[in-house]
C-alpha cells in the first residue's frame, strides 16, 4: 500500500510519539533476563562497506559482496545495490532483510506514483523521503543504513539515510562497518568535477580498501553509475581480487568416494498416471485475454 | 492539569530507567582476538600452524602478522638462542602444487622468551603481493638446527588461541612453571611431551575459577618409545580437559577445520594403506581409518594406555603440510578472523645432517580480506 493510495476509511494512528509499547518492552526485557540473563533478543548484524559519490556526469554507487552472520561468511557474492527506479539505486547496509524489503516497498511505491502522475521519471528526493518517512515510523527497529543515489531533472543527486530515519545530502559518503576505511580514500581522492572513469576508480579503491581492512566487507566489488541521459552500467563484480576458481580447482575428490551407477539397487519399477491433486493446462478452458 | 504532568513525567521516568537498565554493562574481561592452531602428529615428525591475523574481538584487524603468543616454545632453554642456519635447497616436494616452488631459506628467530619471530620480508626476495593470497607455493621456509652440543631433547610447541592477553600470560605463567621444574633436575633433563602436556592441564586447571580464555595445542615428539620417536599431539579446551589426537586444532574456527582436516588425513591415511586401488565395496569409503581395532588396543594402566585412534597420521610431512595449507584456506573462505598468512612449524625427528632433529618454518598466504 502506498503512502498516497491509502484509502481514506482507514483511522488514522495520532501523530507523536507512542508509548503503548513501553510497559510490554519493560516486561519481555524483564523475563528474558531473569530466564537467560544476558541473552536478550538481539538483531542480526552484517558487515558491509557502501559507498556513493557526486562526479561531473551523475552518480556513481558501490559496495562489497560480502555477508557475514557473525563470525561467519553467509554469502560471498551477494548483491548491495537495489533498484528504486530506472534512474536511482540505492546501497543498503545493515540487517539484509531489512535493506531488501525497505528498498523493494519503496521501489514499488515509486512505480505506483510514477503511474499515478503520468509522469515518467521519479525524482530522488522523492525516494528519499518515502525512505526516512517509513524507517523514523519504525523507530530505527528496521536496521537499514542507505546510500541512496540517483540522476533527475535536478540535477545528480546522492543521499544517506540511517536507520533512524536521518538523512543528509552530501557530494559523497560512506556507511556500513567499513565506512571508515572507504571515507579515508574518498577524503584523500574526492575533488569535484571529477571524470566518470577517476570517479569509478576511486570508488574501487574505496571499497577495496574496505574489503581488505574490514573483515565484515569482503569478496568482490560492484558498482553502480547512473548517468545525466539516464542511462545505468551496472558493474556487477567489476574487482574479483578474491576469486575462489584456484581453490576449487586444487581440490581432487577421491574416486573412492564417487558412487558408481547401479550402488542403489532397483527393486522394481511401475509407472501410474496421476489423477487429481493439480491442475494443468487440459483441465481448464482457455479464453481471450479482454482488451 | 497536575494530574497529567505527574503521569507523564512518570512515563519519561520508566522510559529513562528501562534506558539504563538495558546500557548497564556486565562485567566481561575475556576479549575474543580470533587465532586458529592446528597440529599434526606423523610417525617421524610433528608439524604444528596457526594463522598470523590478531582482530580486535570485532570487525577490526589489529595485527596480520602476529605470532608470539599463537605458537611458542615449551621447553625453556634447550634450543635457544639459533644462530647458525642450513642454507641448504630442500628436495623438490612431491605434492604437484609444490612441485614448482623454490623454496626460499632464510632465517627464523626464537626468542629468548619462547616466542617464534614472525620473521620479516626479505628485502631481495620476491615481494608478496597483497592481492597474490591463494598460491599454494611455499613462499619460505627457513630451517632452524640444534647447536652441535645442544641436547638430543626436542622441543616441545604450544599452540594457543582465544583471548591475546591469556595467551601471553599462559605462556609465561606456563614457562615459569617449567623452568622451576627443570632448574631442580640433575644434569639438565627435560621433560617430555607428555609431562609436558600434563602440566599444562595443572596450569590450566588452576585457573578454574577464572579460566585463561586460551585454546590450546601441544605438539612434541615422544620418545618414550623404544623404536624410535613418534610425533604427539595434545588438544585442550580452556580448563584442562585433554585427550591425544593424531590431528587437532582449537580456536575460532575449529568446527570447520576439523572435519576438513579429518577427511582430508583419513583419505591420505587410506591412500598409503591401500595403495590406490580402487575399492568396490562402499562400506571402506565410510570406515573410520582412524579408529584401532579393538583387538588391537592395548591393554594396561591408566597412563600408559593410547586412546582407541590412532595417534599419528600415516602420510608424509610433505603431505601433511599440504592438507594443512588447504584445510586453512578452506576455513579463511568463510571464517572472518581467520586469515592473512599460516605459519607451520614442522619438526622432523631425525634430519639428514648430523641426524638430530631439525625444525623447518613454513608459511603460506591466506585471504587477506
Amino acid at each position: 500500500m502506498s503512502e498516497f493510495t491509502l484509502s481514506p476509511t482507514s483511522t488514522p494512528s495520532p501523530p507523536g510519539f507512542s508509548f503503548d509499547l513501553t510497559h510490554r518492552n519493560a516486561l519481555i526485557a524483564q523475563s528474558a533476563a531473569a530466564n537467560n540473563p544476558g541473552k536478550l533478543p538481539k538483531a542480526l548484524k552484517t558487515g558491509t562497506t557502501i559507498v556513493g559519490l557526486v562526479y561531473s556526469n551523475g552518480i556513481v554507487l558501490g559496495a562489497d559482496t560480502r555477508s557475514t552472520n557473525d563470525t561467519t561468511v553467509a554469502d560471498k557474492n551477494c548483491d548491495k545495490i537495489h533498484y528504486i527506479a530506472p534512474n536511482i539505486y540505492c546501497c543498503g547496509a545493515g540487517t539484509a532483510a531489512d535493506t531488501e524489503k525497505t528498498t523493494e516497498t519503496i521501489a514499488s511505491q515509486m512505480e505506483l506514483l510514477r503511474l499515478n502522475c503520468g509522469s515518467s521519471t521519479s525524482r530522488v528526493v522523492t525516494a528519499c523521503t518515502l525512505l526516512k518517512r517509513m524507517l523514523f515510523r519504525h523507530q530505527g527497529y528496521i536496521s537499514a543504513a542507505l546510500i541512496l543515489g540517483g540522476c533527475d531533472v535536478n540535477g545528480p543527486h546522492l543521499y544517506q539515510i540511517y536507520p533512524h530515519g536521518s538523512t543528509g545530502k552530501l557530494p559523497f559518503t560512506t556507511m556500513g562497518s567499513g565506512s571508515l576505511a572507504a571515507m579515508a580514500v574518498f577524503e584523500e581522492g574526492y575533488r569535484d568535477d571529477l571524470e566518470e572513469g577517476e570517479a569509478v576508480e576511486l570508488v574501487r579503491r574505496a571499497i577495496l580498501a574496505g574489503i581488505w581492512n574490514d573483515l565484515g566487507s569482503g569478496s568482490n566489488v560492484d558498482t553502480c553509475v547512473i548517468r545525466m541521459d539516464g542511462s545505468v552500467e551496472m558493474g556487477r563484480n567489476c574487482v574479483t581480487p578474491n576469486d575462489v576458481g584456484v581453490l576449487r580447482e586444487k581440490v581432487v575428490r577421491s574416486s573412492v568416494l564417487d558412487m558408481k551407477r547401479g550402488t542403489t539397487a532397483v527393486i522394481g519399477e511401475s509407472f501410474r498416471k496421476r489423477s487429481g491433486g493439480g491442475v494443468t493446462l487440459e483441465d481448464v478452458v482457455i479464453t481471450e485475454m479482454e482488451t | 492539569m497536575n494530574k497529567n504532568i505527574f503521569t507523564s513525567s512518570s512515563l519519561i521516568l520508566l522510559v529513562f530507567s528501562n534506558l539504563v537498565e538495558s546500557s548497564a554493562q556486565k562485567f566481561d574481561p575475556y576479549q575474543l582476538n580470533g587465532g586458529l592452531v592446528a597440529a599434526v602428529a606423523g610417525k617421524d615428525y610433528v608439524l604444528i600452524a596457526s594463522d598470523t591475523r590478531l582482530t580486535d574481538g570485532g570487525y577490526g584487524i589489529n595485527s596480520r602478522r602476529y605470532l608470539s603468543g599463537r605458537i611458542w616454545g615449551a621447553s625453556s632453554s634447550s634450543w635457544e638462542p639459533i644462530s647458525t642456519l642450513a642454507s641448504t635447497q630442500l628436495p623438490q616436494s612431491s605434492s604437484p602444487s609444490a612441485a614448482s616452488a623454490s623454496w626460499n631459506v632464510s632465517p627464523a628467530k626464537w626468542e629468548s622468551d619462547g616466542s617464534l619471530a614472525m620473521p620479516l620480508e626479505e628485502e631481495n626476495g620476491p615481494k608478496r603481493n597483497e592481492h597474490e593470497s591463494r598460491s599454494l607455493s611455499f613462499p619460505w621456509l627457513h630451517f632452524i638446527h640444534p647447536p652441535s652440543e645442544a641436547p638430543k631433547n626436542s622441543p616441545v610447541f604450544i599452540g594457543s588461541a582465544g583471548c591475546a592477553s591469556d595467551c601471553e600470560s599462559l605462556k609465561r605463567r606456563f614457562r615459569l612453571e617449567l623452568d622451576s621444574l627443570e632448574c631442580n633436575f640433575p644434569s639438565g633433563l627435560k621433560l617430555g611431551v607428555q609431562s609436558i602436556a600434563n602440566l599444562l592441564q595443572q596450569v590450566l586447571y588452576g585457573r578454574r575459577g577464572f579460566p585463561f580464555y586460551s585454546f590450546c595445542v601441544v605438539a612434541g615428539m615422544d620418545n618414550r618409545d623404544s623404536d624410535g620417536s613418534t610425533g604427539a599431539v595434545y588438544v585442550y579446551d580452556a580448563i584442562g580437559s585433554f585427550e591425544r589426537v593424531a590431528v587437532g586444532c582449537s580456536g575460532t574456527g575449529r568446527e570447520l577445520l576439523q572435519p576438513i582436516l579429518d577427511r582430508l588425513f583419513s583419505e591420505s591415511s587410506r591412500n598409503e594403506n591401500h595403495n590406490h586401488d580402487e575399492c568396490d565395496i562402499p562400506v571402506a569409503a565410510h570406515r573410520d581409518v582412524m579408529s584401532v581395532p579393538a583387538g588391537e588396543q592395548r591393554l594396561g594402566v591408566a597412563g600408559s594406555l593410547r586412546p582407541p585412534v590412532k595417534s599419528f597420521v600415516d602420510c608424509s610431512w610433505e603431505e601433511a603440510v599440504t592438507n594443512i595449507a588447504r584445510g586453512y584456506q578452506s576455513v579463511a573462505e568463510r571464517e572472518i578472523s581467520v586469515g592473512d598468512e599460516i605459519v607451520i612449524c614442522l619438526l622432523k625427528s631425525e634430519s639428514d645432517v648430523n641426524n638430530s632433529p631439525t625444525l623447518h618454518v613454513i608459511s603460506f598466504n591466506l585471504k587477506k580480506d
